[in-house]
């Protein structure tokens, strides 16, 4: 079973997404907030990341960078509201993000997003 | 609340057994007038108290090069610094001006009666036994007071200290409270308060006073405290009740928008979402609001079917209506939470009743009651924008400007009605709507009626010209390169370079030989070369030869590394 580290500030998104990750099969371990998210990168070694941008303590460029400086092969999928500026998500595309996802998104696109990187059918 | 009650009677209780004791030493002036008059008795004597240490040898009294004796260790572990005793109220009085010239400001007499300590209430009780038994006070004893009455003048005379026995003993030895609080009253508000200390029918009035004061003043800071704490303990109580009841919306919430056995007409059945939710939550308002809250902020982060079953389920509950009536509150924040929520849930039924806040005095109603007319209207219609109360800030623009994006292209409206509304504001925002949506079909209208346009307004419309290529207006618009508004000039010349012909460009050429200002110089050098390079360059190169400012800008222009950015 694949494991799906989801960092998400909104309580209600992040149990929502995790609901739905959860009946397409998916292990999913939940962070609310940066430092937590990094942590629980080094501890449960996911194989795929989806973070929201804007979250407590570091965001999400922080934590891509994070991630990026010790495993440059874990897909990693970036949440973002539209208004967001156009150079923050270019910068994390240039960090080296996968996919962008913005908000308002459809879980069901996500699904889809998260299985082509983890090239499941 | 209880405790604040509590310290309120307590209060009271204070004030009531201070001023009824106070009464009756009114009634009975006795024992402090008698001493003060010079009264000796063998029994009695006096001591100045200076200070209480619990060190023997206090090195810092020593400063005050003092005569003193230390009394014994007292019960509550305190040596006393004391003066030699004496036996008569005078002699008391000079060991303590001694002491208060000497910086000892809060010394104070003490009473023994037969060697021993004792207050000066236990003091009154003694004499007035003897006073009952008509025992000691004989004759021969009042006369002493009467032959003593020099000395009763030096100790009137004493008392001049601010000084009485009856303050001194009563704040040293029973301090409550109460006369704490009053001291501090007194010497906030300064002056002589020494009329205090003493006894008689006005005084008492006083002290009525001020105690009536320090009464209200306390009973004020107790209630404003009892409601700070009343109204920080609602609002924890009230935060703890949300966080309950929103992990308690987690749940169904997340069963009914994500479980794909529920379908979207499921979430349209009421029963069966009150099945889910529950009803006994659905009855409690608080759990409604908190639902409405999740619903709204779940609706700006999904869409497509979940968004479609958010709605539902907002409408199926009910939820709308509570969003309506929100509207109709006489607070202008119900008012703009409930337009929050019908806009980012797309309700589009109340239409006509927002319709009326589109002038509300308040800038945020007004925003989104705006802001919700343009998205809600079926017939995209404008209208409501022609005869505004206030003017349409930027960041309204913003917003609708963001609403109009939402649009499909063939929704999104000419504006060219925008372009006599009362308000110029709204006209400038025509004006920018027309350029950011690439309505060439307005232009026309717009060379019609330009010449009466505001500087403002032409200045956005010469942008609006720029951007969408718009050269049909060049002639009237050359006409313009007078004026006298620097900004507009400068926009005029742009326009001209960008847009110019042969025409423009002599028109800039007269332009330059007149012009004085540094920055239109170089505008319209620049834009005389924009038109025609060659030309401009020979021409600047012969006005070069009398004009420093147009020699440096032209060379500037002229710049290489310029040239190669440009």
């Amino acid at each position: 079973m694949k494991k799906i580290l989801l960092i998400e500030d909104e309580e209600l998104i992040l149990s929502m997404v995790k609901f739905k990750l959860e009946k397409e099969g998916f292990q999913v371990i939940i962070a609310a907030d940066g430092n937590a998210g990094i942590s629980m990168f080094d501890s449960e070694n996911p194989d795929l990341v989806v973070t929201d941008l804007m979250l407590p303590f570091k965001n999400g460029i922080e934590i891509l960078q994070n991630i990026r400086a010790k495993n440059h092969e874990v897909p990693v999928i970036i949440l973002s509201a539209m208004g967001e500026e156009e150079s923050t998500v270019l910068e994390a595309f240039n960090m080296g993000a996968d996919d962008f996802v913005p908000k308002p998104f459809n879980p069901n696109e996500l699904v889809i997003r998260v299985k082509r990187l983890l090239k499941i059918r | 609340m209880i405790k604040g009650a509590f310290i309120f009677c307590f209060t009271w209780a204070i004030q009531i057994a201070t001023f009824a004791q106070e009464a009756s030493l009114v009634a009975a002036p006795a024992l402090q007038d008698t001493i003060q008059a010079g009264f000796i008795h063998p029994s009695l004597s006096y001591r100045i108290q200076y200070l209480a240490s619990r060190d023997s040898t206090d090195i810092a009294f020593n400063k005050y090069d003092i005569e003193y004796e230390i009394e014994e260790k007292t019960t509550n572990g305190y040596y006393r610094y004391v003066s030699p005793k004496v036996a008569d109220w005078p002699s008391a009085m000079k060991y303590l001006d001694n002491a208060q010239a000497k910086g000892i400001q809060d010394a104070w007499v003490v009473y023994y009666w037969q060697e021993e300590r004792i207050s000066f209430k236990a003091l009154d009780e003694i004499y007035q036994s003897l006073l009952a038994a008509k025992d000691t006070l004989t004759e021969a004893s009042l006369s002493n007071i009467d032959a003593n009455n020099e000395m009763g003048t030096t100790s009137i005379s004493s008392s001049d200290q601010k000084t009485s026995p009856f303050e001194v003993e009563e704040y040293i030895e029973e301090p409550d409270s109460e006369g704490f609080l009053t001291k501090i009253f007194l010497q906030t508000i300064g002056g002589n308060y020494s009329w205090f200390y003493e006894s008689g029918k006005e005084n008492f009035l006083k002290k009525l006073i001020i105690r009536i004061m320090i009464i209200t003043f306390v009973i004020l800071v107790i209630v404003l405290f009892s409601i700070t704490l009343f109204v920080r303990y609602q609002n924890k109580a009230r935060k703890m009740t949300i966080k309950r009841f929103k992990k308690r919306v987690y749940g169904p919430l997340t069963e009914l928008l994500f479980d794909d056995d529920i379908s979207l007409e499921d979430c349209r059945n009421k029963d069966k979402l009150i099945g889910i939710i529950g009803e006994n939550n659905l009855n409690k308002s608080l759990f409604k609001q908190v639902l409405l809250d999740e619903l709204v902020t779940l609706s700006q982060n999904m869409k497509g079917t979940v968004k479609d079953k958010i709605k539902a389920i907002y409408q199926t509950l009910g939820l709308d209506e509570v969003s309506r009536k929100k509207i109709k509150s006489f607070r202008w924040s119900n008012i703009a939470d409930g337009l929050d929520e019908l806009l980012k849930l797309d309700i589009p039924d109340h239409l006509k009743e927002i319709k009326k806040l589109k002038n509300s005095k308040n800038y945020v109603v007004r925003s989104l009651a705006q802001q919700y007319i343009i998205k809600m209207d079926e017939n995209k219609s404008l209208d409501f924008l022609l005869n505004m109360s206030y003017p349409l800030s930027e960041w309204q623009q913003v917003n609708l400007y963001r609403i109009f994006k939402s649009f499909k292209k063939e929704d999104v409206p000419i504006f060219t009605p925008l372009l006599h509304a009362n308000q110029e504001s709204v006209r400038i925002f025509g004006l920018k709507m027309i350029r950011y949506f690439n309505k060439l079909i307005a232009v026309e209208k717009i060379l019609e009626e330009m010449d009466n346009y505001s500087d403002a307004m032409k200045r956005e419309m010469l942008k609006t010209f720029l951007r969408l290529n718009v050269a049909d207006g060049l002639r009237p618009i050359e006409k313009w390169i007078h004026v006298e508004d620097v900004t507009l000039k400068i926009a005029v010349i742009q326009y001209l370079g960008k847009l110019g012909d042969e025409h423009s460009f002599e028109i800039l050429a007269r332009e330059i030989e007149r012009e004085t200002d540094h920055m239109v110089l170089f505008e319209l050098a620049k834009a005389m070369r924009q038109i025609n390079q060659t030309e401009a360059d020979l021409a600047l190169a012969n006005l070069a030869l009398h004009s420093l400012k147009i020699n440096s800008i032209y060379q500037h222009l002229k710049d290489p590394h310029l040239e190669e950015t440009a």
